[in-house]
Formats: C-alpha cells, structure tokens, sequence
C-alpha cells in the first residue's frame, strides 16, 4: 500500500449523513449501472424489433390491383349468396305463407360486405388496432417492470449491500424512499418509451401498410387515456415487484410468490369462485387498461328452474377507475409492509 | 470526549422454536477519542453484536448507546458522515467493478470522485479499480472493504477482522494503516480482531468481552500487567547452590528450562542483590510476563 495520508474532516463536529439528493444519485446511478436491467431493456428492444418485422408480414398495403381483386371477390361472394338464394325461393317444398326474406335471407347486396375484409394480406388499420396494440404495449410493459423492480431490490438482499447502504445512510425509511422513488421513475420512462414506440410503429405501419382511412371520431383521447393508464399500471407492477421482493429479501422468492398466485391462485378462483373475480390483480390489470372497463361474467351456471331462453348471466363491470384505485391500494399495501419490516427488523 | 460509550446495554434474541439468546448482558463500553481500541473476545461473547448495535443495525433491548457524543440510534444519521466501518466481509456489488462501488458510495456521501481514487491509491487497488469486484481475491475485497471505509475521511473507524483473507504482506500494511491512523489523533479506530498478536501489535487501549459482558479494559500494557504472576527468570553458572541461596532467603524457586523460575518477586534487584553476596553472578534475569493470549484465556474461560 502506498503511504498517501487519509484526508482530515476539517470540521469538529461529526458529519451528518448526506442528503436524500445524494442518495437518489447513487440509487439512479447504480440502476443505470446494473446489467441485468441493460439485459432486460435490450431482450424488450428485440423483442419490439421483432414485434415490427413481423407485423410488416401480416400486413400489407392497398393497391389498386389487390383493390380490383377484393372487389372481384366481394362480387364472387355476392352472387354465390344469391344463387343460394335463389335455389331457396325456388324450392317447391318451400312452406307457404312464409316470408321470403326470412326464409332465404335477404338480397345480398356488395355495400354490406367491407372490402378490406377480403385484403390478404389486410391493411394495418390504426382506428382499428391503435387502442387494442396500446393495451398489450402496457401489458408487457407491466410484466417487464414488475421484473425490474424485483431484481433491483433483490440484488440488493442479494450481495447484501442493503447492509452497507446503511453505514452511509442509517435512515431505513429514506433509503427505502429513494429506492422506491428510482423504481417508480424508471418505470414512468420505461412506460413512456414503450407507447411513443408504439405510436411510432403504429404510425409507420399505417403509413407502409395502412388502410389509409380516416380515424374514427374519439380515437385520439381513448388511445391516450389508455396509454396514460398504462403509464400508471407499469409504475404500480414495478412497484409490487420491488415491495414484494422488499418482504421475501429474494427475487426468486418474489418471482415464485408471483407464479403461483397468477398460475394457480387466479386459475383456481376463476374455476372454484368465480364471484371473487373482481379481485383479481390481473382482472384489475385489465379493468385499468380496457377502454370502459371490463365486463366479467360472475356465473355462467343458471340457478334451478331458470328459463334458458330468458336467463342471462350475471356480469358486472369493472371500470378503469375502481381497478386503478385497487391496484393501487394493493401495491401501497405490498411496499409499506416490506419498508415497515425493514425499519423494524434487526439486520445481521 | 469518548467516541464510544455504551452503558448497561442488553440484547437478546428471539427467534421462533429457539430458546432466547442473550448477546449482551448489561454491556458497559467506552473508547475514548484518539488511538487505536482493541475488542477482543471469544465466538459468541457479543463483539459483532456490539458492533452491529453501535452502527444502528441492531436494537437493544435496554441501555444507553452513544457515538462520538450522540446518542445512538436517535441521532446516528447526525454523525454517520464521521463513522467508517468495515464489518464482517465487505458487501459489495460482484458485477460492478471496485471504482464503481466506491462511487455509489461517494454519491450517497456527497463526496468527490477524486477522493475515490485517493482511497484507492491508500490501499493499492489503484491498477485493478476498474476490474469487477467477482473477480477480486478475499484480500482485495478485503481491501476495498477499508477503501470504502476510509472514504468518508471518518473520526470513528470501526474495523471488524480487517486481517482476514490478506497475505502476510497486505497484514504489515493494514496494521501499519491503522497504526498511522491511530497515531495522528483524529481518528479513534474500534479494532475486533480474534488475532491477538494483531491487538497486542497494534492496539493502545483493548477491551475484553466473554458471555456479553466486557470483562477489562484499559491500556493493553496494564491489563497485561495485572494478569502478570511476578515471576522472574534467573540463569546463573550453578543452579542448585544459586536455588538454596534465594530458597534460604525467603523466595519460592522452582527449575525451569536450564534456570530458574522465582515465583511473585516484588523487587526483583533483590535477587541480584541476595544471590551476589553469595558470590552467584547472573547470566539472565527476566520478568515473566504475561502475553495477551494468556490474559484472554484466562479472562473469558467458562466459569466451572
């Protein structure tokens, strides 16, 4: 070792902790830092780059010969069904007095069939995918934050350097905000980048291969009312997973808590007690992101006696803001118990 | 003022299917400010636990804890910024490499990033800075553990077996690291170590714990003193007339090791004196005294 002499506090008082400044430095810098995240992120962006490629051979764009062939096949379509028609109002078995349209159907006519149905490969439709591609966006989005939030806690646990963290900073309940704090960021930026890739390749999609159709009257504030809950939902599972890790101390606990519940747990309400639905996280998830709720059907089992013809099902709807006040109640709960233990527990 | 008080300080652990635990029983601890402070004790006397309560990682159950003149853990973020510890194996990030552990560090501090590299050139890891922490031996690990100890420049340095994993060579630099620390006044260093040659070598002050409880205290050469038999070695050209001669004169001699052993002399120029009026001229006369090792054993043996 070399002799270069430590340098001296040139204060007599001790020196306090540092601020809360400094520790979400070091918590952002040691995300950023952190391969496993990088990892993470780059699988998301080839997944993404994947996604676009094959979306491109789903798709494919109107031209005015593929639109001569559709027509032609709209027609093909339209005089088979009057043929059929025909052969039905021609039939001398046929029962009298009985309407004829409603026996044989109506006259077919080409205005009721829509062209780009029989496109093959179809048109990218944005009116038509741009809100349903936002909801999957969040979806995995969700699952790849939760991910991140529980192996950021978890290598902490891990090489318990949770521990360390505390000789610099003994105040259990900041260090657990900065964490938190830089978890709930990074998911807001990882969210945010998602759905402008999404807005993106959407509207690259609809430029390459779209149907080139107007949007539909209330497309734009659906689309970003969904993208901004998917915003909240991403923040929310990136948070469960890092209060969740928070309470096992291991991310492979975590992980496994969170296989079972959704494998197992949600599979068996479903089929057992289908009234609990409702409750669900992953109903939840869905009631957030689904434009008006979601429906749920409760029962699908008439009670005794019930006319068939006339019963239906009980359904109840799970509307964006009781799933969003849900979720959220749930992930609080989740992060306040794994900081409360944390500031209670003797660490060894 | 003490850097390190601690007064009837109690902890024990609980844990369900297990009978209680007692860690400390009524602990009673003070380092004063300045030098090097030695805590020796056996596996389980409660130095890790010390440790751990003083550093806020544990709760006791009763007593009055305080660091550098706080009470702890109340007022323990007041003075963190001037505590250094190094506890048990250092805890680091395997993936990332020494410079950035230590940054991570620096950050949280609000110290500058030069004074990374000043801590460590101070403990030569300097060419492998950059290098994963994965792939650092014990000894630099160990290593960078002190770095990041010493990176907050800290009054109190609190170093738990900072020896382990070190060559021989990396040893004489901890010990001459902590020595020179001690030395300039400003820094009190709270050294465990189970090494007693290391405490004896390196240590002003020591502290001995057995069953919870501190069982001495105070400088290493007094308590290495009041363990001492007062037995002194004698070698002269003829034995057995030399052990008359002093028998004669009212000490207690036995043979040992080509001399002789003088049991609880108090002045031993009394044996000069009694054995060269019977024309006896010494070839060797040494106080036995007793070495840590011996004090240690005796003062943390279980009680029959």
């Amino acid at each position: 070792m070399t002799t270069v002499a430590p340098a001296r506090p040139t204060v007599a008082d001790p020196a306090p902790a540092g601020g809360f400044g400094g520790l979400l430095r070091a918590e952002a810098h040691r995300f950023v830092s952190r391969r496993f995240i990088r990892v993470l992120l780059l699988l998301a962006v080839l997944g993404w780059i994947g996604a676009v490629l094959l979306a491109l051979t789903q798709f494919g764009s109107v031209t005015p010969e593929r639109l001569a062939e559709a027509r032609a096949s709209v027609q093909d379509v339209v005089d088979e069904q009057e043929q059929f028609r025909q052969q039905c109002l021609d039939d001398p078995t046929r029962p009298a007095g009985v309407d004829a349209d409603l026996q044989c159907g109506p006259p077919l006519q080409a205005s009721d069939l829509r062209v780009e149905d029989f496109l093959n490969p179809r048109p990218f439709s944005l009116g038509e995918f741009g809100t349903g591609g936002a909801v999957a966006v969040s979806a995995a989005t969700a699952v790849l934050t939760f991910l991140i939030g529980a192996t950021f806690v978890g290598a902490e646990w891990s090489t318990r350097s949770m521990v360390a963290m505390l000789f610099w900073e003994p105040r259990r309940g900041r260090v657990m905000l900065a964490k938190a704090a830089v978890v709930a960021v990074a998911c807001v930026v990882l969210g945010v980048v998602a759905h402008v890739a999404w807005l993106a390749t959407a509207g690259g999609l609809q430029s390459a291969v779209g149907d080139g159709a107007a949007l539909p009257d209330g497309f734009w504030p659906e689309l970003l009312g969904t993208q901004g809950r998917g915003l909240l939902l991403a923040v929310l599972a990136g948070l469960l997973g890092f209060g969740l890790t928070n309470l096992t101390r291991n991310t492979g606990a975590a992980l496994g808590i969170g296989f079972v519940y959704f494998a197992v747990l949600e599979t068996a309400v479903r089929a057992l007690s289908p009234i609990w639905q409702p409750w669900l996280l992953t109903n939840d998830a869905a009631g957030l992101l689904v434009p008006g709720g979601l429906r749920l059907v409760l029962d699908w089992n008439p009670p005794d006696g019930a006319d068939y013809n006339s019963w239906s099902p009980p359904e109840y709807v799970l509307a964006n803001l009781q799933s969003g006040i849900f979720l959220c109640v749930v992930t609080a709960v989740v992060v306040a118990a794994g900081v409360g233990v944390f500031a209670r527990r003797d660490l060894h | 003022m003490p850097a390190v008080e601690m007064h009837g300080v109690s902890k024990t652990y609980r844990r369900r299917g297990r009978p209680p635990q007692r860690a400390l029983d009524g602990l009673d601890l003070v380092v004063e400010a300045g030098g090097v402070h030695g805590f020796l004790g056996p596996n389980g006397s409660g130095k890790t636990t010390t440790i751990r309560v003083l550093l806020g990682l544990i709760r006791p159950d009763a007593g009055e804890v305080r660091l550098l003149d706080r009470p702890v853990p109340a007022a323990l973020p007041q003075v963190i910024g001037s505590v250094g510890a190094l506890v048990e194996t250092p805890l680091f990030f395997p993936g990332f490499s020494g410079r950035l552990n230590l940054r991570l560090l620096a950050d949280i501090a609000g110290l500058p990033y030069t004074r990374v590299d000043e801590v460590l050139a101070l403990v030569d890891l300097t060419d492998r800075a950059e290098d994963r922490v994965k792939g650092y031996s014990l000894g630099m690990k160990q290593r960078l553990g002190i770095a990041a100890a010493l990176l907050k420049s800290p009054r109190l340095l609190v170093l738990d077996e900072p020896s382990n994993g070190l060559d021989p060579a990396g040893i004489r630099d901890v010990r001459e690291l902590i020595r020179r620390l001690g030395r300039d006044g400003s820094t009190t260093v709270l050294l465990s170590s189970h090494l007693l040659v290391e405490i004896e070598q390196v240590c002003d002050h020591v502290s001995i714990m057995a069953r919870g409880r501190r069982v001495v205290t105070g400088p290493v050469g007094q308590v290495l003193a009041s363990r001492s038999s007062g037995d002194v070695r004698v070698r002269v050209p003829h034995l057995a007339e030399a052990a008359a001669v002093l028998t004669a004169a009212g000490f207690a001699v036995s043979p040992a090791d080509g001399g002789l052993l003088v049991h609880a002399v108090p002045a031993p120029g009394e044996i000069t004196r009694v054995l060269a009026e019977h024309g006896h001229y010494l070839e060797e006369l040494t106080p036995v005294t007793a070495d840590l090792e011996s004090a240690f054993l005796e003062l943390t043996a279980e009680p029959a």
